[in-house]
């Protein structure tokens, strides 16, 4: 539905049914053209992409968060989300093994993928990727039903060696979610 | 409140109050959906879309490409392989981070790795590594072409909003001033919707891909899963040739790339790949996409399943 510019009134003027009926019309043309690639919906219970003015079109990045790898004093190595966003997709993160991270997912994703960029300093030289593990994988032995979002982290030092640094990891996503 | 579509209104038939208050109550909805993860202009204000996108191009020199220079407003290299770029001053608040892609202008040989570092607000450090030969492990710091995303935390939100008319009781007339402030403000929600938007709703910014491809290998078949503004994928020698509508991209434009490692044959913990797309190959109708795997000696081409997001270009 096509947007169409009113004209504003004077003193007196009548309003025609018209007018009435072309700022109904655009109206309803802003909001379904909104609606092309964001949420409308105002239950909380719909998805968070369905949800007002949310974001909801797969060029557009599911989830992203940085993680920042910290080592404390007593030598447990720690990973921190310096920054995540709002989209209820990466809720937390944990270090499996050295150079092994894992972002536990609260739904079934799927047709997704991930990107994951390393940061690092130019004195070093890193690999990074990500993968979705599907319920079934059963990698972690703990827990072998969880699914979620697994991120390797390697750097070469000599040979190739899985290494713990700060990530990037970005979530795509199209079809229903 | 929730936005209602009005029933036309006929000849003789008065909108009465509660037409004209619906009205006014659906601007109001336009406007809180318009300001959820945007600014008050329009503008796209949320962590997941990046606050740039560019085409960091290297030809014997550094070129920036795909973002405005309001955002990236320099690029040096102070050393071989490391690339400084200068980031306008209030654009960018900390945490900063990036995702990268390499883009290198040599053809599709060898693969490359890109990694950041962030100095600053104003600062960012991308370093880049070249092995030295097809099946070999010997990386280079070198000189060469990325796109790279930054992302930034948003702005703070907008508190100032628009001044809605005042709701019509029964008997009410409307007053001009009730009428014009309608009018003004669909107005402004409308160019605010066109800011970054299309007039169909599509976001037109050069932040937000404008075409995307899930090409997946199913035993060793190759498929496209799915895709936006992408006519067709090939394989092509040691690549993959995306066949692009050519009327809606103009090139040299960024493209993000990511192999899937879930279908590298044989995976484990210490599996790795590589998707790199030469930006010398990238016309307004192909883009090459190249895949690596480690083989327990060395790199080598794989075939395996990817995804690109392809950018508007400069």
């Amino acid at each position: 539905m096509a947007f169409t510019k009113l004209y504003k009134v004077i003193q007196d003027h009548a309003l025609g049914y018209q007018s009435i009926n072309t700022a109904a019309d655009n109206d309803l043309a802003i909001y379904e053209d909104f609606n092309e690639e964001h949420g409308s919906g105002l239950s909380a219970s719909t998805s968070w992409f369905q949800r007002l003015g949310r974001h909801n079109a797969p060029t557009i990045p599911r989830a992203v968060a940085n993680v920042q790898v910290r080592t404390s004093a007593v030598g447990v190595v720690v990973p921190v989300m310096s920054a995540v966003s709002q989209s209820e997709i990466i809720l937390s993160v944990r270090r499996e093994s050295t150079g092994v991270y894992f972002f536990p997912a609260p739904f079934e994703w799927v047709d997704m993928w991930v990107e994951v960029t390393p940061s690092g300093l130019n004195s070093t030289t890193r690999q990074a990727h990500g993968h979705y593990m599907e319920p079934t994988e059963g990698i972690f032995v703990a827990s072998p039903q969880e699914a979620g979002l697994l991120v390797y982290l390697f750097e070469k030092d000599g040979s190739w060696a899985a290494a713990d640094y700060d990530f990037t990891v970005c979530v795509f996503g199209y079809g229903d979610w | 409140m929730g936005f209602e579509p009005l029933d036309a209104k006929a000849r003789q038939k008065p909108a009465g109050n509660v037409g004209l208050n619906r009205l006014f109550s659906n601007n109001l909805a336009n406007e809180d959906l318009l300001f959820v993860e945007h600014t008050l202009d329009g503008k796209h204000n949320s962590l997941e879309v990046p606050r740039a996108v560019g085409l960091i191009r290297y030809s014997g020199s550094y070129s920036i490409h795909g973002s405005s220079s309001a955002f990236i407003t320099a690029v040096s290299t102070p050393g071989t392989g490391t690339v400084e770029l200068t980031l306008s001053s209030g654009k960018f608040s900390a945490p900063l981070f990036c995702r990268i892609t390499p883009m290198d202008a040599s053809g599709d040989t060898v693969p490359w790795l890109a990694q950041y570092e962030i100095t600053s607000e104003t600062t960012i450090s991308v370093h880049l590594r070249k092995l030295a030969t097809i099946g070999g492990d010997t990386w280079n710091a070198t000189n060469g072409s990325f796109a790279i995303a930054i992302h930034a935390l948003p702005y703070s939100p907008a508190t100032a909003r628009l001044t809605q008319p005042t709701a019509l009781a029964r008997g009410a007339n409307l007053a001009p001033a009730s009428w014009n402030g309608l009018v003004d403000n669909q107005a402004k929600l409308r160019s605010y919707q066109l800011a970054e938007h299309s007039a169909g709703g599509a976001h037109n910014t050069k932040e937000i891909p404008i075409g995307f491809l899930v090409y997946r290998f199913s035993d060793t078949n190759p498929f496209i899963d799915e895709s936006l503004n992408v006519d067709d994928a090939v394989v092509s020698g040691d690549g993959v040739d995306i066949e692009l509508p050519g009327s809606t991209y103009t090139a040299p434009f960024p493209v993000f790339g990511t192999a899937h490692y879930d279908e590298l044959a044989g995976q484990t913990a210490a599996t790795r790949s590589i998707v790199c797309i030469p930006e010398d190959l990238i016309t307004t109708t192909n883009v090459s996409v190249y895949t690596y795997a480690w083989d327990g000696a060395g790199w080598g081409f794989a075939s395996l399943g990817f995804s690109v997001m392809l950018h508007r270009g400069t």
